[in-house]
């Protein structure tokens, strides 16, 4: 059982205002299938750092070996001879209640096999950069939904380390790409083709601002995808070249082995017109070339599945009255696929660019993080100088909106003094004051009866929302003294205001505690309040006699109680490779 | 996706059936750890991921003593169900080879490998069989001619598929379907959308075949949303047009879209709907779907021919049974033996048969053409559809062609056109002939430019020694406007570099001459070559050279002033102030006769 709650975080916040000087906050890009951390440097400017092989992406696969837990590349290139040994893609099984990991008769849920995943890149980064973290900035797909980017949280913190924020992945990479280049208010359609997941996102950038207009995608569509089609194929034709009807892919050996083949030439087709494959099974060898022509019709559906998605997300946007967009940006490593330029130029007319495909996303998570530590650092000397504490809860993205408590001139005057303290440049103080907003990708709502009993859902909340948004329903008991009241609370991706069950995925249940005595029929208002990462927290009040009422959450999708204790535990004592 | 049976799903035991919670639990979890290992599989990965989607609901059911009951029973008749399955093809082979006689060792061995079943399993299924007699060829039924209603429908488009396989319908294939089940002939064609033609030779060209792994990851996919073919998915007939199809691609999308649970079903479907979009991108790719359907559809009956066949010989007595097999899918005597000697033939594999075959069919099928001919003339005619349909991409095509400036853009055009299209179809040859004309017109255009090369280097070799370097550079400079496209443009931009230094060097040569000759005017001579030649590089030196003039030039000018003053001539003495400040504009005198303009110009003002 765990809490939407801000309270928390709010004492985190406290702590670090605390201390006298606020620590860096570092970016991580959680991927699929590559991870990486970046960071503000001293310039202020967004640097990604490198792993202890020296480069700056972590293959996102974990190697369980005796006691020791191996990341990255070792753990990737072990896969094709420890097949069970090795857990990749582990970003696609986030918040699924079901899922776990069997490893030397111990289980273990996504969030805990991620959280080695995070404790690698950073515990790398530690010895790149030669300073302790603590804080970081984590990206999930603005896809995900609120029990996914939950786990994300959770993930974080269970590798030992304090979660700033989740954000947005295209939000991040439109942050990196708006500070990078000019400051011209654009339109700008971002298309996010990662390992296992698929973003299109439309932007407003502006100089003042960063606004995410209409989000959405898939979070099972990437470039693991284009490597299982590839790997259907060579599976195929080592029937047909061989005349054997074994199902060669029920071998985990050479399954894995043929996946790790498939991203190798999947990469080099990017470059070249055709790559000589080599597939081995059961003591048989066989040849083939692959062209790219071939790859490229084995994949056709794949590349019209992001086109479609892409146009319903447009469609969608020019309801809001973005009928139009200024350039597009390529993010994401599966965007080099020759096939995705060409396929999205033919079909907007207009040369995509690509930009920092690797990096972008770290980087973006970086420089937010960066703002807030920045704000922190901001709103502490204002505390000191005027006296005042000020009150600025989470949902001041855009940073320094200081509610009018205190002066403009005061701020800006600390500002100064900042800049002149710290180095940095009074133009990235106040870049640093760029506002960012972003929108729901999902509709939230409860369970509600309509006139013939049936049940459907009842969305508070509609997808493509700007967070932080507030939504409030009522309710009456049904019956004298009832004691509580149960609501599911549903996420779905229909745009009305009524969607069926069958089309909604039930993310946990509110348990109301009601104050005692309750006459039948007493309204009760039901508060869903949605912050600007995407956390929702559920609060409730009695009307007649304007009571309190104790709400908790209960879900089996992310890690917690007990559970989540155990991994803690073991994450503490637990050294990766 | 009909819900699979937990009893077998957890390969949990049935005789009697598991009731005891601890041990369902422990096998649940796992199944749990072993899907979980499958999550990302590349083929199986959706099942996994459905089957962990299952467990809250597995639970359910199998700690519930009622429905655990239910469900230990439909596991039994399941479990039957998916024996018969399994041995669907296995009997069918072993019914055939029954038939004469006992099977051998051989063909045991054969089956064995032929199916990936074990030779015990084989000869346990035989020994089965002594029991309970299921292997019965004779037990087969041939479609009957006496259907009616839906079940006609359905019978008459699946002949109709199943004669796709070679991408086009023969006319005779419908007056045979039409006549089998005694329907009009119209009524058959009402429902075939592939092209018709008269005789074999007139086929249109074969659309490039689906890839296998795709046709079998659709398969997969359309098991687990319980559908048969793409069109059902679509909840469409084989026999709807493109723009219909198109439409309902969208139509389903958008269901999908709304499906927030991604369940292994959503995940299918959204799959689904890309390989729609893919295979109904235009009537070639669709066409290669419909003959893929035919070829699954007869798959059977080509497996009972590979199974018949033993050292690339098919015997007498299964050709025959393989003929009786035919039937089963709507074809006559005479279609089945042409379609099991055209497998064997493109096998290789030879027929033993005392029937007179393929000459007489073909003779017979000439005779019957012949006689439709007459009926069928002036009838709806799909080949003209398709000829109208290959005629108008083509005009369109030329028009593009028409529409592109470069001549290299529109042979790039045309080849693409051509590689897009077989050399058998008819507008082929024009095609390669435009392609021909415009590769001429290329070659035509090259020349005159390299005819104009040389005419221009020989010419502009002339200019340079008459020391005409103007015109010469002047010509070089046109021929690149007039030819873009020449690959000497390079080599004329250098060319007019050297000529533009030697004759700046040569200009200047003629300053310095003319210069020492003029003696006193140098100031004019100066500012002329300025003015002619601003660009030439020796342009500083002569703004020197000008500028240690300027003391006798600003004595020579203040002597005329004094003159002109004297004859209160404001007027020329401010136009002598200009003309000092034109050509020294910075120099340390200017401020003085800015000074003194100033005050001409209010003399000039009184
Ligand atoms: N040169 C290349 N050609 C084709 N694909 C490439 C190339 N380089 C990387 N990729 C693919 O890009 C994908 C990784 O991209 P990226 O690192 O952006 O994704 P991720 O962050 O791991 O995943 P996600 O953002 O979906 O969670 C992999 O599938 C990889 O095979
Ligand atoms: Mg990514």
């Amino acid at each position: 059982m765990y809490m939407f709650s801000v309270q928390l975080a709010l004492i985190q916040r406290q702590m670090i205002l605390m201390s006298d000087k606020s620590s860096k906050i570092f970016g991580i890009d959680l991927g699929t299938t590559y991870s990486s951390i970046a960071y503000v440097d001293d310039y202020g400017k967004a640097v990604v750092i490198n792993n202890s092989d020296n480069i700056p992406v972590t293959p996102s696969v974990v190697f369980f070996d005796g006691d020791d837990i191996v990341v990255g590349e070792v753990a990737k290139e072990s896969s094709k001879l420890y097949p069970s040994e090795v857990v990749s893609f582990i970003k696609r099984a986030m918040g699924e209640a079901d899922y776990f990991f069997e490893y030397d008769s111990k289980t273990y849920r996504a969030e805990e096999i991620s959280s080695y995943i995070i404790k690698k890149v950073v515990q790398d980064a530690e010895n790149t950069v030669g300073e302790k973290i603590s804080d970081l900035v984590i990206t999930c797909p603005a896809y995900f939904g609120i029990n996914e980017r939950e786990a994300t949280r959770k993930a974080g913190e269970i590798a030992g380390y304090t979660v700033r924020q989740i954000i947005n992945e295209p939000t991040a990479a439109a942050i990196a790409y708006g500070l990078a280049e000019s400051h011209d208010e654009r339109v700008v359609l971002v298309y996010d083709l990662g390992g296992g997941t698929f973003d299109i996102t439309l932007i407003e950038i502006k100089p003042e601002s960063i606004s995410v207009i209409c989000t959405g995608g898939d979070h099972n569509l990437g470039g693991k995808d284009w490597d299982d089609r590839i790997v259907a194929y060579l599976a195929q034709e080592f029937q047909d070249k061989t005349g054997s009807k074994e199902d060669i892919l029920e071998d985990p050996d050479t399954c894995q082995d043929l996946l790790l083949i498939a991203e190798k030439s999947k990469k080099i087709l990017t470059q070249r017109q055709k790559t000589p494959v080599a597939i081995t099974h059961g003591g048989e060898k066989i040849k083939i070339e692959f062209e790219r022509e071939k790859f490229e019709e084995i994949t056709t559906a794949l590349t019209e599945r992001t086109i479609a998605f892409t146009k319903e997300m447009l469609i969608e946007a020019s309801n809001k009255g973005y009928s139009d967009f200024d350039e597009i940006i390529l993010v994401g490593g599966a965007t080099r696929m020759p096939q995705i330029t060409s396929r999205v130029e033919q079909e907007f007319n207009m040369k995509p660019k690509v930009f920092d495909p690797d990096g972008a996303v770290a980087k973006g998570a970086a420089i937010y993080g960066w703002k807030l530590s920045i704000n922190d650092d901001l709103i502490r000397r204002v505390e000191k100088k005027t006296g005042k504490s000020i009150d600025q809860t989470k949902e001041g993205v855009g940073l320094v909106s200081l509610n009018g408590e205190v002066s403009e001139e005061i701020v800006s005057e600390t500002a100064k003094e900042m800049s002149e303290e710290l180095g940095y440049a009074m133009p990235a103080i106040e870049g640093s004051m760029v506002k960012i907003s972003d929108v729901t990708s999902k509709s939230f709502g409860i369970v509600v009866k309509n006139v013939k009993l049936e049940e459907h859902v009842f969305n508070l909340i509609l997808k493509n929302t700007a967070v932080p948004v507030k939504a409030t329903k009522d309710f009456y008991t049904a019956v004298d003294n009832q004691d509580t009241v149960l609501i599911r609370i549903m996420e779905n991706d229909t745009n009305e205001q009524t969607a069926p069950l069958d089309d909604s995925e039930n993310i946990g249940t509110a348990v109301f505690t009601l104050p005692q005595g309750l006459p039948k029929d007493s309204k009760i208002l039901i508060y869903f309040d949605m912050n600007s990462e995407g956390r929702l927290q559920i609060t409730a009040e009695e009307m007649t006699d304007s009571r309190t009422v104790e709400v908790t959450i209960e879900t089996k999708s992310v890690i917690q109680g007990e559970e989540l204790q155990i991994a803690k535990e073991r994450s503490q004592s637990l050294i990766v490779h | 996706m009909e819900r699979e049976n937990f009893y077998l799903l957890l390969e949990l035991q049935l005789i009697p059936p598991e009731e005891d919670p601890e041990t369902i639990l422990q096998a649940i979890k796992k199944k749990q750890a072993e899907w979980g290992k499958l999550r990302n599989h590349p083929t199986k990965g959706i099942m996994a991921k459905q089957h962990i989607g299952l467990v809250p609901e597995i639970k359910e059911v199998m700690l519930d003593n009622e429905r655990r009951k239910k469900e230990a029973k439909n596991a039994l008749k399941e479990l039957k169900k998916k024996e018969r399955e399994k041995y669907l093809t296995l009997d069918r082979h072993l019914a055939i080879f029954l038939i004469k006689g006992p099977v051998t060792e051989d063909e045991i061995f054969r089956l064995s490998k032929m199916h990936s079943i074990s030779q015990e399993e084989i000869q346990a299924r035989l020994k089965k069989n002594e029991k309970e007699n299921f292997l019965d060829f004779n037990k087969r039924r041939a479609v009957r001619g006496s259907l009616s209603g839906d079940k006609l429908i359905n019978e008459i488009d699946r002949q109709i598929s199943i004669r796709m396989v070679n991408g086009f319908l023969m006319e005779e294939d419908i007056t045979k379907i039409a006549k089998f089940h005694s329907v009009e002939v119209d009524k058959v064609k009402a429902r075939i959308i592939c092209p018709v033609v008269q005789k074999a030779s007139d086929a249109p060209e074969r659309p490039k075949p689906l890839d296998k792994s795709i046709e079998k990851a659709i398969t997969e996919n359309l098991v687990v949303v319980s559908k048969t073919s793409l069109y059902d998915f679509l909840d469409l007939t084989q026999g709807e047009d493109l723009d219909t199809i198109h439409t309902a691609i969208n139509n389903k999308r958008a269901e999908i879209l709304k499906a927030g649970k991604k369940t292994a079903m959503v995940t299918a479907s959204s799959e689904l709907a890309g390989h729609c979009s893919a295979v109904f991108k235009d009537e070639n790719t669709r066409l290669a779907y419909d003959i893929n359907m035919a070829n699954a559809l007869l798959s059977l009956l080509n497996s009972d021919i590979e199974a018949s066949a033993e050292d690339d010989t098919i015997c007498s007595a299964y050709f025959e049974v393989l003929i009786k097999s035919a039937a089963e899918f709507g074809m006559n005597e005479k279609e089945a033996i042409s379609y099991i000697e055209d497998y064997a033939g493109k096998k290789g594999w030879k027929i033993k048969s005392a029937r007179k075959t393929k000459r007489l069919v073909i003779i017979i099928s000439i005779a019957v053409v012949a006689v439709l001919f007459l009926s069928i003339l002036g009838a709806f005619s799909a080949v003209a559809i398709k000829k109208n349909r290959i005629k108008k991409r083509f005009q369109a095509v030329l028009e593009e062609i028409e529409t592109k400036k470069q001549l290299e853009e529109k042979e790039a055009v045309m080849k693409a056109y051509l590689k897009s299209i077989d050399n058998k179809v008819f507008v082929f040859d024009d095609a390669q002939k435009k392609l021909t004309k415009i590769q001429i017109q290329i070659l035509k255009r090259n020349k005159a430019i390299e005819d104009a090369y040389n005419l221009l280097i020989s010419t502009s070799e002339a200019l340079t020694a008459e020391q005409n370097y103007e015109e010469a550079v002047k010509a070089l400079s046109q021929y690149m406007i007039k030819y873009p496209n020449s690959h000497h443009l390079d080599d004329i931009k250098k060319k007019i570099a050297e000529i533009k230094a030697v004759a700046e060097v040569k200009e200047y040569e003629a300053l310095q001459k003319a210069a020492e000759e003029q003696g006193a005017d140098k100031i004019s001579i100066y500012i002329e070559f300025l003015n002619s030649h601003p660009e030439n590089k020796y342009c500083p030196e002569v703004k020197k050279a000008l500028a240690n003039l300027s003391e006798t030039y600003y004595a020579s000018i203040k002597k005329q002033l004094t003159a002109n003053e004297k004859k209160e001539d404001w007027q020329a003495c401010f136009d002598l102030c200009n003309e000092f400040l034109k050509i020294y504009p910075d120099n340390i005198k200017s401020p003085e006769i800015r000074g003194l303009q100033y005050f001409y110009k209010k003399k000039l003002q009184e």
